[in-house]
């Protein structure tokens, strides 16, 4: 079994059938991630360490159909964590996004409009959390270079040189959930602002593995290179984008439908 | 150890540390961090320096490609060390996570702060740089991993947008929109504190992982590092370190050379990554109205053993685990492109620099020195000996050249050559001809240790009796 199912198989959902890639699509993703470890007491002696993976938040896209060659998708990223293993939420990171991405294999990110809220979960009324408003942002790629651009005043801009087709983890799962995308080298905008150059998305040998009780093909991709930590992303025989799993974190598909 | 700093702004600071005193009467009882207004409107714009404080965990001082590291590529650091004095000779107060950031916080010893080995709760009478600073009119922010047990976050900072303790794989990237996010809103009255804390490369300790499965891009195995020069060592060690190599050994006894070759592949991906966020941080200051009134300190809590002298993680005193880098940057007001070779740095430094630069008197007591007299090439009689501390029982001084271990409890004590044995392979506390020197340094250690303000530790953690 790959290195990548050791501790979210049980979060993996099973999904009969397959999706129309022609019409409008939603994609909803739960969160797992790998945090720390455990340890337990078996007959007097301690085993472990076990790792102890938490549900943290979820990723929703909504894409429509292509017009032009042009695909437009609007994304809502959550990630909500606690400080400590079991305790409750401490923190909480939305990114809300309208992205206009290229009809091509790997969604080749054209324009966008994002929003950054970060949100303190925190039991102290007089902690002035709410001094910092949401940052919105807008980015496109032009002549080899990332803009970002703040939508606020005053604030800086930014211009990231690139040297391949720019693609997100969101556009990226778009084209593998269509069947669209294809082995090549990649520059990767992380979270629609983090850079990370001259990634191979490079064929993982095919592998079976148990999913709620049902034996499943599955066929995928890895993300790998400088800057990141491998990201395989894993596709079941209709071409559902089960899950996209890193080194601690995993993207698990738990709904696929046409709009 | 003496320091002596002539204070170029006296009149500020003396009216500083009168409100400070005045405010700090009440300061744990009422009002925590909430700023006192030290300043009036009459003293016109506050234009100190903002300070970054920009740390990471877990980051080798070996682990940067500007610190001559092939097998990683930090182009983002690495440009931040062409625009800082890069002080090579830096140690943390005590190379695992809790101990060292409550000392950083505190400017004291782990013994003194309570925080002898991760999560005991920092004494309640030590104020942290958040209140200090926040105390003496900055608007203090913490954007990111605080980890120092006992002291919540909203009693030292004003501002808490993001609080993080989880895998820097899915969050640091939010720590450095989180700082962006400060910057667009802050009040710009005030010079910030802002201490951010990215997660990377702590991550690393999913090695449990790596064994059971070959590295799965076999077209990539070149870039897998070999075993490190250190790999082999001096395995006669003292008690503490012992047990905690052994329990290592017995997940990684069966590891071939591909597996440890993985692990600190994953390991120098995560510095990659980091890397990224720093440089997206950077990029914010420098394209900020607050860039060239900002000091930046750079530094991690400790290091990463990485498969040198057979270990991973941290809580050693060998160079990967303690040995952390440290770079400060104001920009054209310090020297840039500097590395200092010469003079032994802690991060119990960094209270007493940020209070250098903020103009106020330091709380009393604190154990660092402000790097700002070594920054500015002033005059200033530097430390001989630097001194940090391990899982409770452990101590190390290290001086121009030697670096001498010793725990309580333990009858091996280590002795390493750092000038004609950087890799620590070879223990010289064992050799006739180097006990005076072992002996000396022991003595530094006794001398040091009757002027701590240490707390009472049960004897299970210190060993001593």
């Amino acid at each position: 079994m790959h290195t990548s199912f050791d501790i979210y198989p049980s979060y993996l959902r099973h999904f009969p059938n397959g999706i129309a890639a022609s019409n409008p699509l939603r994609l909803r993703y739960d969160i797992h991630a790998m945090r720390n470890y455990a340890y337990r007491n078996e007959g007097g002696k301690r085993v472990g360490p076990f790792p102890q993976v938490r549900p943290e938040g979820s990723l929703e896209i909504s894409s429509e159909s292509s017009v032009n060659g042009v695909k437009k998708m609007v994304i809502q990223h959550s990630r909500e964590w606690s400080t400590w293993t079991g305790q409750e939420p401490a923190s909480k990171q939305d990114i809300t996004a309208q992205i206009h991405y290229a009809d091509d294999a790997i969604g080749t990110l054209l324009n966008w409009r994002m929003s950054y809220t970060s949100s303190p979960i925190l039991p102290v009324k007089s902690y002035r959390y709410d001094q910092l408003g949401p940052m919105q942002k807008h980015g496109r790629v032009k002549n080899r270079t990332i803009e970002l651009t703040a939508a606020r005043k005053g604030m800086p801009n930014m211009e990231l040189g690139t040297s391949h087709s720019v693609t997100s983890l969101y556009t990226l799962i778009e084209r593998f959930q269509l069947n669209k995308a294809q082995a090549t080298t990649v520059d990767y905008l992380d979270d629609l602002t983090m850079l990370r150059p001259g990634l191979e998305l490079t064929p993982l040998p095919d592998d079976t593995i148990e999913i709620e009780g049902t034996l499943t093909d599955v066929h995928g991709y890895a993300l790998v290179g400088p800057a990141i930590l491998p990201l395989f992303i894993w596709m079941d025989t209709h071409s559902n984008v089960l899950a996209v799993i890193g080194r601690n974190v995993a993207y698990t598909l738990t709904s696929a439908a046409n709009r | 150890m003496l320091n002596s700093i002539e204070s170029n702004h006296t009149s500020r600071r003396t009216f500083l540390k009168a409100s400070g005193a005045l405010s700090l009467s009440a300061f744990f009882s009422a009002s925590e961090a909430a700023p006192s207004i030290a300043r009036s409107l009459s003293d016109g714009p506050d234009t100190r320096p903002n300070l970054l404080f920009l740390n990471l965990d877990q980051l080798s001082h070996m682990a940067l490609s500007c610190h001559g590291n092939t097998h990683v590529n930090t182009p983002n650091i690495d440009r931040l060390a062409e625009r800082s004095v890069d002080f090579s000779k830096s140690y943390t107060p005590d190379p695992i996570c809790c101990p060292a950031r409550a000392s950083w916080a505190t400017g004291h010893y782990p013994s003194e702060t309570n925080v002898a080995v991760n999560n005991r709760p920092l004494r309640a009478d030590l104020p942290d740089y958040g209140q200090w600073l926040g105390q003496n009119g900055y608007q203090t922010v913490h954007i990111g991993k605080w980890h120092v047990p006992g002291r919540p976050l909203h009693k030292s900072f004003q501002l808490v947008p993001h609080n993080s303790h989880p895998q820097g794989e899915y969050s640091d990237n939010l720590v450095a929109l989180s700082f962006e996010a400060f910057l667009a809103n802050r009040d710009t009255t005030r010079p910030f504190f802002a201490q951010v804390g990215l997660m990377n490369p702590h991550d690393c300790g999913n090695a449990p992982r790596t064994a059971e499965h070959p590295f799965p891009f076999p077209h990539l195995k070149d870039q897998l590092p070999p075993f490190p020069p250190n790999f082999e060592f001096d395995l006669r060690e003292p008690e503490q370190l012992k047990q905690m190599h052994n329990g290592l050994m017995k997940f990684t006894e069966d590891w071939t050379e591909e597996n440890w070759g993985h692990q600190a592949w994953l390991y120098y991906r995560m510095v990659e990554m980091v890397d990224v966020n720093v440089g997206y941080i950077l990029d914010t200051l420098e394209r900020s109205p607050e860039h060239e009134n900002t000091v930046i300190i750079f530094t991690s809590d400790h290091g990463d053993a990485n498969g040198h002298h057979r270990m991973l993680f941290k809580d050693n005193f060998y160079d990967t685990s303690s040995r952390v880098p440290t770079m400060v940057c104001f920009p054209g007001k310090l020297r840039a492109g500097v590395v200092d070779e010469t003079h032994l740095v802690s991060g119990l430094d960094f209270f007493p620099t940020f209070c250098d630069y903020a103009e106020i008197d330091p709380p009393k007591g604190l154990k660092g020195l402000s790097l700002r007299p070594l920054l500015e090439q002033k005059p200033t009689q530097w430390r001989s000996y630097l001194h940090a501390q391990s899982k409770a029982s452990g101590r190390m001084v290290v001086d121009e050249q030697y670096k001498f271990i010793r725990y309580y409890g333990s009858e091996t004590t280590q002795l390493f050559d750092l000038k004609n044995d950087p890799w620590e392979t070879k223990n010289l506390a064992f050799e006739d001809s180097h006990q005076a020197r072992c002996q000396r340094m022991a003595a530094e250690i006794d001398r040091l240790e009757a002027t701590l303000d240490n707390v009472e530790l049960p004897l299970s953690l210190s060993k001593r009796s």
